[in-house]
């Protein structure tokens, strides 16, 4: 009996099994295109080269089945995102089957973004993500939240022109999106048939105006230089859904 | 006279390596553990408060639910344990006040539901995320707090350590957190956007 516990323990107290830390902005799915993730990238290092608090960005494509929080805080807690003493660590973790996102906040940020106020950034993003805007969601809950840790992100074009319209941002993305699948389907039409199998990723909010990459173009930022400091958490935060 | 200088070292090195640190340290890390986890259920506590009467001025008619909390809140915060104090009996009244409390908020959070105009209360939507926080917070101390006590208990109880524990220090183990009772903790209520 105490043998088949012994069994069955491990497979509860390991979980999904963690994503690599290749640099500020972890996507999986290729939730961003490769400009706007190497802008992003950029923001968040500046911000934490000038703050000294470290935004982490993580998008999975699924859990797998783990707990939103116990992955988290476990992602967390490998990567030691933030500085050592001063725990100024923050990870943004984004799920889309799961259709979750949390906001895990190291232990020397809780003063300054408190779990409601965390909730209430979540519940800035959410409605955007509803829609499949992963992007602006991103977008507009990372600046929120750099606004509230006393910094700013500084996004180039492809972000910062979302921030100043809604509407006008909502219609140059859709026109991007746009060119970018005829110039997809112009490389289609030409022949490039043996890249089928990778294509569009649209999310699971599908349509339009989704985050929508290529699978094959685009060179990642490398991630030199971005590691966690040893930061601590304790579990701060909020979690919300779509 | 040097031989004695050479064996008073070697002796020293070997302890070194046989717990003479590390047992200690192993205390601490169990206290600040205790103390972790006492100072979460404290957070807790203090949000009732302001939860109940939240809640009061929108279903007045739950006078139960909610006095079924602030009781549960006054036994919760009256066990108070020190590190000292943590025997598997003593341990267990905590937990058990703890859980009441626990389940006391759930039942108040159930009732919640029959009230639309409070669950769409900002003041309200913030106690709520705070709370699910709380208990979020509470989890990982407990579990950091049980992964602590089983380090030092280790450290007292298997040998060649426990040897060390035995010659110097005395200590006793710690009383660990029973197995079944985080499911309770991990069902906090989730708010929806």
């Amino acid at each position: 009996m105490a043998l088949i516990f012994l069994v069955f323990i491990p497979c509860t107290v390991f979980g999904r099994a963690l994503p690599t830390l290749t640099g500020a902005v972890v996507d999986e799915v290729h939730l961003l295109s490769s400009p706007q993730k190497e802008d992003l990238e950029n923001a968040l290092r500046s911000f934490y080269s000038k703050t000294g608090k470290q935004i982490q960005l993580v998008i999975l494509k699924s859990l797998e089945g783990d707990v939103l929080e116990d992955f988290s805080i476990r992602l967390a807690e490998a990567w030691k995102i933030g500085k050592k003493g001063s725990d100024s660590g923050l990870i943004v973790l984004i799920s889309i089957q799961d259709r979750s996102v949390r906001i895990e906040v190291g232990g020397g940020l809780e003063g300054e973004l408190t779990d409601a106020q965390s909730g209430k950034i979540i519940g800035l993003m959410v409605p955007y993500f509803k829609k499949g805007n992963y992007a602006e969601g991103i977008y507009v809950g990372l600046n929120r939240m750099a606004r509230q840790l006393g910094g700013e992100l500084k996004t180039s074009a492809v972000f910062s022109t979302r921030g100043v319209s809604e509407e006008k941002f909502k219609w140059t993305g859709n026109m991007i999106y746009f060119f970018v699948f005829l110039i997809y389907l112009l490389f289609f039409i030409l022949g490039y048939r043996r890249r089928r199998g990778k294509g569009f990723y649209w999310g699971s909010g599908g349509g339009f105006s989704g985050g929508g990459s290529f699978g094959g173009f685009g060179g990642g930022f490398g991630g030199g230089g971005w590691s966690g400091g040893g930061g601590g958490f304790s579990g701060g935060g909020a979690s919300g859904r779509w | 006279m040097k031989i004695k200088y050479v064996i008073l070292m070697l002796s020293l090195l070997f302890l070194s390596g046989c717990g003479i640190q590390s047992i200690p340290k192993s205390k601490n890390a169990v206290e600040a553990g205790w103390a972790e986890v006492q100072n979460q259920y404290q957070r807790r506590a203090d949000l009732v408060p302001n939860l109940v009467s939240t809640v009061k001025g929108y279903a007045k008619h739950e006078r139960e639910t909610l006095e079924a909390v602030i009781e549960a809140r006054a036994n919760a915060t009256k066990v108070n344990l020190n590190v000292d104090q943590l025997s598997d009996a003593n341990l267990k009244k905590f937990q058990d006040a703890q859980n009441a409390l626990s389940s006391a908020l759930s039942r108040l959070l159930l009732v919640v539901e029959k009230y639309p105009d409070l669950k769409a209360n900002e003041n309200f939507r913030d106690l709520q995320v705070q709370l699910e926080g709380t208990e979020n917070r509470i989890a990982i101390a407990r579990r950091r707090y049980i992964e602590a006590v089983q380090y030092y208990n280790n450290q007292i109880t298997v040998p060649p350590y426990s040897w060390t524990n035995s010659l110097f220090y005395h200590y006793e183990k710690k009383a660990q957190f029973v197995a079944d009772e985080p499911e309770k903790v991990k069902e906090a209520p989730k708010v929806e956007f």
